[in-house]
């Protein structure tokens, strides 16, 4: 063997999956409580959650070659550990909401699909991260993931994993429209400001491990041009995708609409820029 | 040394089997998430029909209680409910509850309380409105 990859036994894979269910149960717990959730999926458009759920595995697939629970070589292998990752946020999702009595054997199926779904969501995310966060750490990342990692497309694609995670687990709740109809548009002016400032401070200037070191020769300027602002726009758009999803645009003014978004694009874009620590 | 082939046999077998119960469990959510999204049931307006059951006595009066059932696709919110009893053509007492959720095709229960006895007289109840939610 000259490759770096090695070897996974069955039993290495099993301690991969307990640790991905500890993951799954950690990320997911504040959804699994929260209220909005257990009706979400009969509020939320099928179809819109349909496409979440492919969508979060496409997330899930590329997050595995950065990371994952497990060294990856191949795509069929990112494929599968998305795959594994999912059984496990679906498994944990329904085993916690089963715990708590929410599930009844009366409940229509496609209600008792979609409520696992939703959950399924930061449940699989939490599964695929365990291994950063629960694992031995940054030693069993491999060169090659590291090294796909730290191109730009990677880091913009890491800040969008991040900037949906911690959007969704802000965005069932009522509170983000509430918000949004509190503040003055000065407020969310402001509102803009500091999550930009937060986004750069977060990325380049506080010693954080993981941090980014802009390229040499960059600017503080450029960084700003090249990194933040590109990263406030995926946290907008990720913040615009998910109240979308959850349907609540529809037949909203723009002015609403803009509200909500910049309230969800401030976790957004801590998610974005804390997406390097986490995966 | 084949590295593609050799990374295959790698693969233990419960990566598979994890892999294989993820890829059934995501076909099935999405296969009832899209069953529901095809039928177009959703659209179809809540048709909400109850079910009393047989009275019984608390503390300071009695409680009838209810199944709600939903035969329209479309789900209920904040479902109003209505009991009356009567007593021929005379009202004698009224009682409403407020049902959070009664999902379309699905059910849900409550119970409404009374002063008088119910089982000397005619129960009646019908929901009054719902909210899409």
């Amino acid at each position: 063997m000259t490759s770096a990859q090695p070897v996974t036994s069955d039993r290495d894979y099993a301690i991969g999956l307990a640790r991905a269910f500890g993951g799954a149960v950690i990320f997911g717990l504040p959804l699994l409580m929260t209220m909005e959730m257990w009706s979400l999926d009969m509020s939320i458009h099928p179809l819109r959650l349909g496409l979440f759920v492919v969508l979060n595995f496409v997330v899930l697939v590329v997050l595995s070659r950065f990371g994952g629970f497990e060294p990856t070589s191949t795509i069929t292998e990112d494929v599968l550990d998305a795959l594994g990752a999912y059984a496990v946020g679906i498994l944990a999702s329904a085993l916690v909401l089963s715990l708590f009595g929410l599930l009844s054997q009366k409940m229509p199926l496609a209600e008792f699909a979609g409520m696992i779904a939703v959950q399924a969501i930061p449940t699989s995310f939490g599964a695929m991260l365990a291994r950063k966060q629960l694992g031995s750490g940054d030693s069993d990342k491999t060169q090659e993931q590291q090294a796909r990692s730290e191109g730009y497309a990677g880091q913009l694609f890491l800040m969008l994993a991040g900037a949906l995670f911690l959007a969704f687990n802000v965005a069932p709740t009522e509170e983000v429209i509430l918000i949004g109809f509190k503040m003055t548009p000065w407020h969310s002016l402001a509102l803009i400001a500091v999550s930009l400032l937060i986004l750069h401070a977060f990325v380049f200037a506080l010693g954080f491990p993981g941090q980014e070191h802009a390229p040499a020769g960059y600017s503080p300027l450029r960084s700003f041009l090249v990194y933040t602002v590109p990263g406030y726009g995926i946290a907008v758009l990720a913040s615009l995708y998910i109240l979308w999803t959850f349907g609540r645009v529809d037949g909203a003014a723009l002015e609403t609409v803009a509200a909500s978004t910049i309230v969800l694009a401030f976790p957004a874009s801590i998610g974005a820029a804390i997406a390097r620590l986490v995966v | 040394m084949s590295q593609r082939s050799s990374t295959i046999a790698q693969t233990p077998l419960l990566e598979w089997v994890a892999a294989g119960v993820g890829l059934v469990s995501l076909i099935f959510l999405l296969g009832a998430i899209g069953h529901d999204a095809l039928k177009g049931g959703a659209q179809v307006p809540p048709d909400i029909h109850l079910e009393t059951r047989a009275a019984s006595r608390t503390g300071s009066g009695f409680v009838v209680t209810f199944e709600a059932f939903n035969g329209g696709g479309g789900t209920a919110a904040a479902v109003e409910i209505e009991g009356r009893l009567m007593d021929g053509d005379r009202v004698i007492e009224t009682s409403t509850a407020t049902v959070d959720y009664v999902a379309g095709h699905g059910s849900a229960e409550g119970g409404l309380f009374f002063i008088n006895d119910p089982s000397t007289l005619t129960v009646e109840m019908r929901p009054l409105g719902f909210q899409v939610p």
